[in-house]
């Protein structure tokens, strides 16, 4: 199916057309800002859609640059189980809120590569230590409320697309914050309280769905 | 579309405060082993510039002299620190090269040099890492301690070109130390440099059945030697006496090198002196080695033996000198251990935090003194005695420990102890009585101005005292947290650091528990010396 195709699918769309006996489960495949996923989509009525869905992505950023004092790398562990419900407000547009258990991790770690000279001393990388500091959302069951365009499912056709703009309210971020070393005292819980202070005002994830779905009955 | 527009550009100016009063916090435990040394008048047992009025200047020599550094990481130029209040703070560079080990002591000298004050020298032995607490008795030249005899005289002599024009004999005020130094002597410096103009001569002799001499002996009596046949031992001295003797110009040379003759050297030896190759007192006919000094190295060095006579109802022993230094008639025992019997001290009630213990080390044979040792203590780690004779029975006259409210109980004052060596442990009873006292725990931060996020959490020796008591005792940091157990609700204490060759004190008067001392900026030449910025 053509891309204009797809757009005609989304486009004929309207309230005036849609059969209200038509009910239907299909399929989908996402790329969202939980990561890329699939989703399970129940028609229970034209304008009432359900989805279970997943998406998982884990990327890992190592930054090896033996020329610098500090390496370090940034890890993204991205996942979510998700049950939501669509409701099409106007011709294409639909409202959607639902429920999310929230896997998502941010990880940084960062260490020396080089020695150290304090005073008369070499110090090892060994011995300066490592820093470690994660963050994960302060709720696993994350509410979620959205809008979007475009059908989760179609509803005479096979292919349909959607894209969605929402948030999830995960409450305010979990701070891990881990030290070794000479470094051991930043990893205080001090210091890790006072991050998650910092970070309190953080208390939505922003979703951006871009939904490819297919009918199968 | 907009809200979230918003939610995001919001999100983008509160990540600039995610950092907000979070710090680099360091812990600054580089330091495995600390040597801390307390220089006392050996007369008034005070501590020396306890005032801050005079520093004692130290120099690091010896095998392991590059191992030595400032408790801050920082090693001096020359290896040279001066002490404040009366303490210097050292402590091991923690490379593999310098990890004490019964199998790898590090060893090093401490020469000490202070104006008005007898030159000395000691030298430390470490065999393991930890904390380690010294002592050194220096002898004011105008106010020595009993039995030690001092008599210094200006223009015995002279010297024209290093050659001696008449002859002059100096003794102290005793008599039991003479020298003579007979005309047209030639006298060199250690440059080779003559000596010329008016001549001085200081004798100084320390008496061996004098517990104060004994431990203001330089060098101390568990020293490494030179065998006569050049063979290097480490052991213990029974001392027969020891003279000191400084021979200076007009322009403060001082002589260290003798031509065309000797110098001789007499001195009285008291009849108790126990000689331990007859198991009895010394007689005349009695062989006895006679040594020197090195100050440079700490090391004694066999020059060769005398034999005691009987003069005038006295005995005698003299010694002609080719060369000018420290002399010292002794026995030399060479059997000792780097790391000997276990010490548990064992308290009659539970003590939680750590403490030192002194104590003043007699040999049973001839009831003289050894050594003063120090002991620190903390919950649940042996304690061991480091560089100890062997197979020589001792005992143990404690004094006051670094805790008023800690006594040594009176079923092990003294401690007896066959062989500091043996296997076997040796048990000392303590009584804890904390009274009225309580245990106090003090926080420290500091930073540097250049760098106000990064925040150094110090670990090092600290000192504290009673306001006016001059009496500092020990106290570990770690991670910038101490304890301080012992002390009295109400009263008034000072709180001290040693490094960098400068003392920084704080008073605390003790109202509560928990005492936090954030935001101590260092002074900016420790910062630029230390962590270069």
């Amino acid at each position: 199916m053509s891309a204009q195709e797809l757009y005609e699918d989304v486009e004929y769309t309207s309230e005036e057309s849609i059969d209200e006996s038509r009910l239907g489960i299909g399929v989908g495949i996402k790329m969202s800002t939980f990561g890329p996923g699939i989703e399970a989509i129940a028609a229970i009525s034209p304008k009432f859609h359900l989805r279970l869905g997943g998406t998982f992505m884990h990327y890992t950023y190592h930054h090896d640059d033996k020329n610098i004092e500090v390496n370090g790398s940034a890890d993204a562990h991205l996942s979510s189980v998700s049950l939501f419900a669509n409701y099409h407000i106007a011709r294409i547009f639909f409202v959607s809120g639902g429920i999310l258990y929230n896997m998502n991790e941010i990880g940084l770690d960062g260490f020396f590569t080089k020695s150290m000279t304090i005073g008369s001393l070499e110090v090892e990388p060994e011995r300066i230590g490592a820093l470690d500091f994660k963050i994960k959302p302060g709720s696993s069951l994350t509410p979620y409320a959205g809008i979007g365009i475009g059908r989760s499912l179609s509803k005479n056709g096979v292919v349909s697309f959607a894209i969605e703009a929402g948030a999830a309210f995960h409450g305010n971020p979990k701070v891990e914050l881990k030290a070794t070393g000479m470094l051991e005292p930043t990893g205080s819980e001090e210091q890790r309280q006072q991050l998650e202070d910092n970070l309190a005002g953080f208390n939505i994830y922003p979703m951006l769905n871009f939904q490819l779905s297919f009918r199968l009955l | 579309m907009l809200l979230f527009g918003l939610i995001f550009i919001s999100s983008c100016n509160k990540l600039e405060n995610v950092a907000d009063g979070v710090k680099l916090i360091i812990d600054y435990n580089l330091i495995e082993t600390t040597v801390d040394v307390q220089f006392f008048d050996a007369a008034t047992g005070e501590l020396i510039g306890r005032n801050g009025d005079v520093s004692v200047n130290v120099k690091i020599t010896g095998p392991d002299k590059d191992g030595v550094m400032d408790i801050t990481g920082v090693q001096n130029e020359d290896n040279q620190y001066s002490s404040q209040r009366g303490i210097v703070g050292l402590a091991l560079i923690p490379e593999a090269a310098y990890m004490p080990s019964e199998s790898r002591p590090v060893v090093f000298n401490m020469v000490t040099e202070l104006s008005g004050y007898l030159s000395t020298s000691q030298k430390f032995t470490v065999v393991s890492e930890g904390r380690n607490q010294y002592r050194i008795n220096m002898v004011r030249l105008d106010n020595p301690p009993q039995g030690v005899a001092v008599n210094r005289e200006s223009g015995v002599t002279s010297a024209i070109n290093g050659r001696i024009e008449s002859p002059a004999t100096v003794s102290t005020s005793s008599g039991k130390a003479t020298i003579e130094i007979p005309a047209d002597i030639v006298m060199r410096d250690s440059g080779g440099n003559p000596l010329s103009g008016s001549i001085n001569v200081d004798v100084i002799h320390f008496d061996n059945t004098n517990d104060e001499a004994l431990a203001a002996f330089p060098g101390g009596l568990m020293p490494t030697v030179t065998r006569a046949d050049g063979s290097v031992a480490d052991g213990m001295f029974y001392s027969a006496g020891f003279v000191a003797i400084e021979i200076t110009d007009a322009s403060g040379r001082h002589a260290a090198t003798f031509e065309n003759g000797t110098v001789r050297m007499e001195a009285i030896v008291s009849p108790e002196t126990y000689n331990p190759e007859t198991n009895s007192p010394v007689a005349a006919g009695d062989e006895v080695p006679v040594w020197s000094y090195d100050e440079n190295t700490g090391e004694w060095k066999e020059e060769g033996s005398t034999t005691m006579q009987l003069v005038n109802g006295q005995l005698v022993a003299d010694f002609p000198l080719t060369h000018l230094s420290y002399y010292n008639f002794d026995w030399f025992y060479g059997d000792y251990c780097y790391q000997g019997a276990a010490f548990q001290f064992m308290a009659d009630s539970p003590i939680t935090g750590c403490f030192l213990m002194q104590g003043t080390m007699y040999r049973q044979d001839d009831n003289s003194y050894l050594m003063d040792v120090y002991f620190w203590i903390c919950p649940d780690e042996p304690v061991y005695t480091s560089y100890a004779p062997s197979g020589i029975p001792v005992k143990i006259v404690w004094g006051e420990g670094s805790n008023s409210t800690i006594a040594v109980a009176p079923s092990s004052q003294p401690t007896l102890i066959n062989d500091l060596c043996a296997s076997s442990p040796i048990q000392v009873d303590l009584v804890y009585s904390p009274g009225n006292t309580t245990t106090i725990t003090i926080d420290v931060e500091a930073y540097c101005a250049s760098e106000p996020n990064v925040i150094i959490r110090p670990s090092f020796s600290a000192w504290y005292c009673a306001i006016n008591s001059w009496n500092w005792m020990p106290v570990t940091m770690e991670n910038g947290y101490a304890e301080i157990m012992g002390v009295e609700v109400g009263e008034t204490y000072m709180v001290g650091v040693y490094y960098d060759n400068q003392w920084h004190e704080t008073e605390v008067v003790v109202t509560t528990e928990e005492y936090t001392y954030v935001g101590i900026e260092l002074p900016t030449e420790v910062c630029d010396e230390v962590f270069g910025y």
